[in-house]
């Protein structure tokens, strides 16, 4: 039943860490959990730019922010009184979207690195925004009202059902963009990756893909972004900072740009580096940096295909 | 008298005081293989441009089976059935054969905004993309990604690529640059197979490929129109031979 509905990657990755939660709850491990709830979340936004990056050749510098919106969408509608999960969803991710959407139809004018920057460009924007929002916590950030309920059942408390929540809804975003990649859709999209020249001389412009593109991945980094509030009960501007923005293509790149599966090993890795090496030491990224040089070094083998020990 | 596929009405190109194309006519009549040929820098690539919109002409108009297509630009003309094969490549180098087909076949609007089916799960997509490899004759390869073929069985697939999309009109710009004997053979042969079901406007050195292909030619030298004719009458114009065929070239 559930291999109809998701495809082996996702299926495997599901498994993976619920086994992990499980381990992490069997052994009285409770920040397990936590720690998965972060890795899980930051890997549903870094899937949704894998997509954008690998499949439509869309670098975005600025993913962070409708990561942050949606994180935002949770504090706002709190203050509103709305917390039900459904509703929250709908809104981050919505708002996400839209966002995306109507930051696209300008950046999408601009290709290469002024796309890069343009992006870049919009998310410091919304980041002063949500700055300057002092209803809202200004530059500090605020704690939500409360975690998301579902009608009124508070069965977010435990960051073990949180966990279980961000899976779920990971497993999903794999099998969308599984889906999406296949589809017609997906089909013209890498194509317009390759040349816009060509696909003008086929009839085809590519623009009306990309904005789809962007907008799909807007709202799943909105739900990530929903996700990511819910697990620190805090949202501030530091959420859709650029160094979320750039840390979120560097799991895409470490984890491999030939498949959203990849994405989710590039944030493993970060999340656990930055838990152990963390710790160790407050200068680990420099060590990352030495990761992220011999992985570019290493291009076309990248992470995923080392552990699975394809070739490209 | 029937509408020709397409009319050029006086089309002038200019980059400020350099004409490089300057009033052409020309009409492709329905069915016919209408070969440009012109001596280097004639202007038959700035005479393409126009024609699949890729340039904006400064005078004249583009009729495409009697539409004015003039402000239109590559897509909504390549939309309209005027397909432009070989000097810009369409194929994707990381797509195999067939994903190269459904690809053009989707963009032709076979639903290119369908997202959820897998593309290639689609029967008759695939149907169609087989046989119109099968036609060009690379449907052993058809698995094969494109940056693995060679040129000339690229230029196979381009041809595919273009008859996906039921077109009304070819422009076929250089189909011989840089393709080998053999396979250059093969895709003349491919061509002549096409010939009185689909008009051609060829653009192309080889005068050997051009005699055996065209109904008429048009000679353009230094952005004018010097002659149109059939293929006996261009040979016999003494203009012609002064300015383009030479003496070693004597066909």
């Amino acid at each position: 039943m559930l291999r109809a509905v998701l495809p082996r990657p996702a299926l495997a990755i599901l498994l993976v860490f619920v086994a992990a939660l499980g381990l992490c709850h069997a052994l009285g491990f409770p920040h397990g959990a936590t720690l998965i709830v972060r890795t899980t979340t930051l890997a549903l936004a870094a899937v949704s730019l894998s997509f954008l990056i690998g499949q439509g050749g869309l670098v975005s510098f600025g993913h962070a922010a409708p990561l942050g919106v949606g994180a935002y969408a949770v504090l706002i509608a709190g203050e509103f009184g709305i917390t039900n999960i459904l509703a929250v969803l709908a809104l981050g991710a919505g708002a996400a979207a839209v966002f995306s959407a109507l930051t696209g139809t300008i950046a999408l004018r601009t290709r290469g690195v002024y796309f890069i920057m343009i992006t870049l460009a919009f998310a410091q924007m919304t980041f002063y925004v949500a700055a300057s929002l002092a209803d809202f916590g200004g530059d500090d950030g605020m704690a939500i009202a409360a975690r998301s309920t579902f009608f009124g059942i508070k069965f977010l408390k435990s960051d073990t059902a949180l966990a279980l929540l961000a899976i779920v809804l990971l497993a999903l975003a794999l099998a969308l963009f599984g889906r999406l990649s296949a589809s017609r859709f997906g089909l013209m999209l890498r194509a317009g990756k390759a040349s816009e020249a060509k696909l003008a001389a086929l009839g085809l412009s590519p623009y009306r893909h990309r904005l789809i593109a962007l907008a799909v991945a807007g709202a799943v980094a909105g739900v990530a972004g929903v996700l990511l509030a819910n697990q620190v009960e805090y949202v501030s501007p530091a959420s859709m900072g650029w160094h979320v923005s750039g840390e979120l293509i560097v799991m895409v790149v470490l984890g491999g740009l030939g498949s959203p599966a990849g994405a989710v090993v590039g944030a493993v890795a970060i999340s656990l580096l930055d838990e152990t090496l963390g710790h160790a030491t407050e200068h680990w990224r420099l060590g990352l940096g030495l990761v992220i040089v011999a992985v570019v070094l290493l291009r076309g083998r990248d992470l995923k295909a080392v552990l699975t020990g394809g070739a490209r | 008298m029937t509408v020709p596929i397409l009319a050029l009405e006086g089309l002038q190109k200019s980059f400020g005081a350099l004409h490089v194309t300057r009033n052409v006519t020309l009409e492709v009549r329905p069915g016919e293989v209408h070969a440009l040929i012109g001596p280097n820098g004639a202007g038959k690539t700035t005479l393409i441009s126009q024609i699949a919109g890729a340039l904006t002409p400064s005078q004249g108009r583009v009729l495409f089976a009697g539409e004015d297509v003039t402000a239109l630009g590559v897509p909504a003309r390549a939309r309209r059935g005027l397909s432009r094969v070989f000097q810009i490549s369409h194929v994707v180098g990381g797509f195999t054969a067939l994903e190269n087909v459904a690809m053009a076949a989707i963009a032709a609007g076979d639903g290119p905004f369908r997202f959820w089916r897998p593309a290639l799960a689609d029967r008759a997509l695939a149907a169609r993309g087989e046989a119109m490899l099968e036609r060009v004759g690379l449907s052993e390869r058809r698995h094969v990604r494109a940056s693995d073929m060679s040129h000339g069985e690229r230029r196979a697939l381009e041809l595919a690529m273009s008859l996906v999309q039921a077109p009304k009109l070819l422009l076929l710009d250089e189909p011989m640059a840089g393709v080998g004997r053999a396979e250059g053979e093969r895709l003349t042969e491919l061509l002549v197979s096409l010939k009185g079901n689909l008009p051609m406007l060829l653009v192309e050195h080889d005068m050997g490929t051009v005699f055996r292909l065209a109904d008429r030619i048009s000679v353009l030298i230094y952005g004018e129109l010097a002659v149109t004719g059939d293929p006996a009458a261009v040979r016999a114009d003494a203009t012609v031979r002064r300015a383009y065929l030479g003496e070693e070239e004597a066909v």
